[in-house]
């Protein structure tokens, strides 16, 4: 990288600019007036737009997945889930779960699950196919995360 | 099982509380499978800062007081998690397109946000990262 020492000189230099410095920096970089005052902010901003302009900001594929992300979390969700559930055991983890003393055991694959080998999408199906009736998947084979105070 | 016909393999393990919950780490030379899938929690961590960078992008909040008064969270902890938008576009990229897991905790992530963006993969996956 050959534009990378003067670079880190710039962001260098953002340490030792004044407050009011930072602000007409912002007016050059952002082509806009310093939202607010506060250093930290306009400093942590500032060297961001720095190594942007140099070296581009997140590529398309990584913008997409960003966005396709914020929109799970803010629960606008309109295509499938890229965020596995937590409560999820890691892939290839058997589970043994007993029911009319048989013994019943669904194995984790990466984006779903098998028993009996047919595949369930959801632990709720596996234990409304062993059951017959519907159940909380996590709750029917254990893995509902404890509350503090939860014996 | 006899003893003769016993393989045994020793695989380095270490156990430590990662996010809250304990997480086996695997040494730092290891490369990852290919099916390696990320922690959800970095991801969901990751999205939230996003949302919140998109919202403060659209002018909606001229501070991240605002925007912490807004999503009714503690201001320190709001900035803090806000520095995960803001990480190197390549460390993004490897962190949640190409799902590299990483031996840092999310704190630690956030930390290195303020590193030149040349500095921070480093941190994130560890000497032993490959290139991007």
């Amino acid at each position: 990288m050959t534009t990378y020492e003067p670079i880190l000189a710039r962001l260098a230099e953002l340490k030792a600019m004044s407050v009011k410095d930072l602000k007409a920096e912002w007016q050059q970089l952002f082509d806009a007036p310093a939202p607010n005052n506060s250093r930290g902010f306009l400093e942590g901003r500032l060297a961001y737009r720095i190594q942007e302009l140099a070296y581009g900001g997140p590529d398309k594929q990584t913008r997409r997945m960003l966005d396709l992300l914020a929109d799970e979390v803010e629960g606008t969700l309109t295509r499938k889930s890229q965020i596995a559930d937590p409560r999820n055991p890691v892939v290839g983890t058997r589970l043994i779960r007993e029911w009319d003393g048989v013994a019943h055991t669904v194995t984790v694959l990466k984006d779903g699950f098998d028993w009996d080998g047919r595949r369930y999408k959801s632990l709720s199906a596996v234990a409304r196919a062993i059951t017959g009736t519907r159940w909380n998947g996590y709750r029917f084979f254990g893995l509902r995360e404890r509350k503090r105070g939860d014996a | 099982m006899a003893a003769s016909d016993t393989i045994q393999i020793f695989v380095p393990l270490k156990v430590r509380k990662k996010n809250g919950r304990p997480k086996i780490l695997a040494p730092a030379d290891y490369r990852t499978s290919e099916d390696q899938v990320q922690d959800p929690h970095v991801l969901r961590a990751i999205g939230r800062a996003w949302a919140w960078r998109r919202r403060m992008e659209a002018g909606e909040f001229g501070t991240v007081r605002d925007l912490a008064i807004a999503v009714d969270l503690a201001e320190r902890h709001v900035s803090r998690q806000l520095r995960l938008a803001y990480l190197a576009p390549e460390v993004l990229k490897r962190l949640i397109y190409k799902r590299e897991v990483t031996a840092a905790t999310l704190i630690r992530i956030t930390e290195c946000a303020a590193l030149p963006w040349g500095e921070q993969a480093r941190v994130v996956f560890g000497a032993a990262a490959r290139g991007a």
